[in-house]
Order: C-alpha cells, then sequence, then structure tokens
C-alpha cells in the first residue's frame, strides 16, 4: 500500500510537471507584466481591447530570429491595425549570452526598426508558457476576459527564404480568428535556438 | 572486418590531419532515418548541430571523446549539421577547418514546415542542440546541451546493458 501511495504521488508530481511545462492550444495565456526597451512596462492587461497578441519569445543572437526579424515587422504592420499586434520577448539570459543583454535589444530594435514591443524577460515567463526556442510563435486569442492560446509554433514554413514560403502560419491563423474561424493548423514545429538561462 | 574499418578510420584520420577538405555530404532526413532505423548491431548516436549555434559548438568535444570509449565497438557517431545548404562552403568547411570534430559530418537537408522533427523524435520541439540514440528498437532522446556521461547513460540506455 505504501508503495503503491508512492507511485501515486509520483505519477502526480509528473503530471503536474508536465501540465505546467508546457501550454497548449485552448488553455489559458498566463498574464505578465515585463519591462519595454523605452523602459516602461508592459503587460498582457494593456491589450484588453484587442482582438488578440502575438507573443513571439525573441532574442538578439539566434540566427532563425534574424531570418524572421523582418517578417515580424511585415506581421506588426498588417495585424497591429486589425487589432492583433504583436509583442516580441526576449528570455536568454545575458549572463550566458552577453549580446542578448537589455542594452543590445535597444540597439538591436533601433537599427532593424522594430516597430513592436521588445520586452525582457527576467521573470521566466517563458516556462510559463513553455517556449523551448527562440522564435517561438504564442498566438493568443481574447476572450472577454482573458487570453487563450490559439497557435503555437513557427512564423510561416521557410526560415531560410521569405520569398519561398508557402504557408503563413500565423497570418493564416489570424485570418481565420478574424473570420471567426479556428486555425486550420495550430501547432507547429521548427528548428531554433535553445533558450539560454540558469535554473 | 573490424579491422578494416579500423584502418579505414586511421586512413580518414590521417587524411584529415594532412589538410584534405572534409567530405561533408548533403543527406536528406528521410536518408537519414532510414540509415539509423534499420535495425543493425550498431548503435546510431546522431547530433543535430549547427555552426551557428552556440551551445551545440560547445558540446562538440564531448561527443568526440565517445569514439575513444567505444574503439572497435559498434557505435556510430553522425554529427548532423542544420546549417542551410547554401552555407556549406562558407561556413561548415571552414568550421571544420578550426575546430575538431572526430566523427562523421553531414548536412542535413530538411523539407519545410517542420513536420520532420515530430518524426525525429517527438519529444523534439526543434531547439538546438539535439541528440538521438538508436539500437535496434530501442531509443533515447535528449533536447539541449548535454554532457559525456549522460551521453554514456543514453548508450547504455539503448544497448540494453
Amino acid at each position: 500500500m505504501k508503495t503503491f501511495k508512492y507511485v501515486m504521488m509520483m505519477t502526480l508530481a509528473l503530471v503536474t510537471f508536465t501540465a505546467g511545462a508546457q501550454l497548449k492550444v485552448g488553455d489559458k495565456a498566463p498574464g505578465f507584466k515585463l519591462k519595454n526597451i523605452d523602459h516602461q512596462w508592459v503587460s498582457l492587461d494593456d491589450y484588453k481591447d484587442q482582438k488578440g497578441v502575438i507573443v513571439v519569445f525573441s532574442c538578439n543572437h539566434c540566427p532563425y530570429v534574424v531570418l524572421y526579424e523582418s517578417r515580424m515587422i511585415e506581421l506588426q504592420k498588417k495585424y497591429e491595425p486589425k487589432k492583433f499586434p504583436l509583442i516580441a520577448i526576449n528570455p536568454n539570459d545575458s549572463t550566458i549570452v552577453p549580446a542578448d543583454g537589455f542594452s543590445y535589444m535597444i540597439t538591436n530594435a533601433a537599427e532593424k526598426g522594430f516597430n513592436f514591443p521588445y520586452l525582457l524577460d527576467d521573470k521566466q515567463l517563458f516556462k510559463k508558457f513553455g517556449a523551448t526556442r527562440t522564435p517561438h510563435v504564442y498566438l493568443l486569442k481574447n476572450e472577454g476576459d482573458h487570453f487563450t492560446v490559439a497557435y503555437i509554433g513557427a512564423i510561416d514554413d521557410n526560415p531560410q527564404d521569405a520569398s519561398d514560403v508557402k504557408e503563413k502560419y500565423v497570418a493564416q491563423a489570424i485570418d481565420a480568428l478574424l473570420a471567426g474561424q479556428k486555425p486550420k493548423v495550430t501547432e507547429t514545429r521548427a528548428i531554433g535556438c535553445t533558450i539560454k538561462f540558469r535554473e | 572486418m573490424r579491422i578494416i574499418l579500423l584502418s579505414l578510420l586511421a586512413i580518414s584520420i590521417s587524411l584529415t590531419a594532412m589538410g584534405e577538405t572534409r567530405e561533408v555530404p548533403d543527406v536528406e532526413i528521410s536518408q537519414l532515418l532510414k540509415r539509423i532505423e534499420t535495425p543493425s548491431d550498431t548503435i546510431y548516436v546522431v547530433n543535430f548541430w549547427a555552426t551557428w549555434c552556440l551551445p551545440c559548438v560547445k558540446e562538440i568535444p564531448e561527443f568526440n571523446r565517445i569514439e575513444k570509449s567505444y574503439q572497435g565497438q559498434p557505435v556510430q557517431v553522425i554529427m548532423a549539421s542544420l546549417d542551410f545548404p547554401n552555407q556549406k562552403e562558407s561556413r561548415v568547411l571552414p568550421f571544420l577547418e578550426n575546430h575538431t570534430v572526430t566523427h562523421d559530418v553531414i548536412l542535413t537537408v530538411t523539407p519545410r514546415g517542420g513536420e520532420w522533427i515530430s518524426r525525429v523524435d517527438n519529444a523534439w520541439t526543434g531547439a538546438i542542440p539535439a541528440t538521438l540514440i538508436i539500437n535496434r528498437d530501442r531509443r533515447s532522446f535528449y533536447e539541449g546541451e548535454i554532457n559525456y556521461e549522460r551521453l554514456m547513460e543514453m548508450i547504455g540506455e539503448v544497448s540494453g546493458e
């Protein structure tokens, strides 16, 4: 009986761990309040009057992120007016990757002309989302009093060549939501850089 | 057979030492999976890495140690680069001239869309480095930076020791 109890406890612990580790499509999105590159605070609550939010876990140094920076700017241009603005969040610890430090976020955003907030995740928010890499997109849908996850994955199907994209996953998911439909593709995987953090 | 293999290895090492350019074949992910999933006595260790990936580059010496530990035993290490195909000449080959990478390096050619990532292992979110170890129907997968001790554990797991 003791063994049984032990096994049950371990199973529960394992299940809890797994549930906490990975946000799924349809789950309620965790709130956040993080520092933006303009030294102001940005929280998910600030977006209550939007239809949704494109959250991109991002950074400065990762070549896959760099390939997508201009496409993030395009997404913001196209979907911010449609009430689906983009927020980039850098979860990397600058004591591991100096190039991902806050001051470099500011210069990178200025150089590339970011038209969206770029937040420093000093609270390991990425763990609540279950993000594992950069870039890693979570498309959130406003449900009135909270946001749910509508899509998780890549921006599109071709990191290397923006001119040869066949599936614009994020754009297609937003278009579906705007039309009152469910996105056809709700989850994709893509190669990216691991998130660099200390436990 | 083992002697032939060892001498081939010796030749390839000496060729590398002589400064011959490394062969880095393009291998489609489906071909790679076919190669490692065909049941045999060999334990395959596949490391997905890229020249631009800092933790990947850091962990290469951990992989370099495997060959010494398993000399003469059927363990094959494949360093599967995920650098872009058009960067073989400009990045991958120069990297191999400046870094010691003991084992076979291939350039992994991947189809678009990312479905192939879960085909490699369902637990893989796509972050690199990632390591897959296969022996017959036993597999062990790890996403993130790895060390030699963990590699030995994983090889132990799939070899059924």
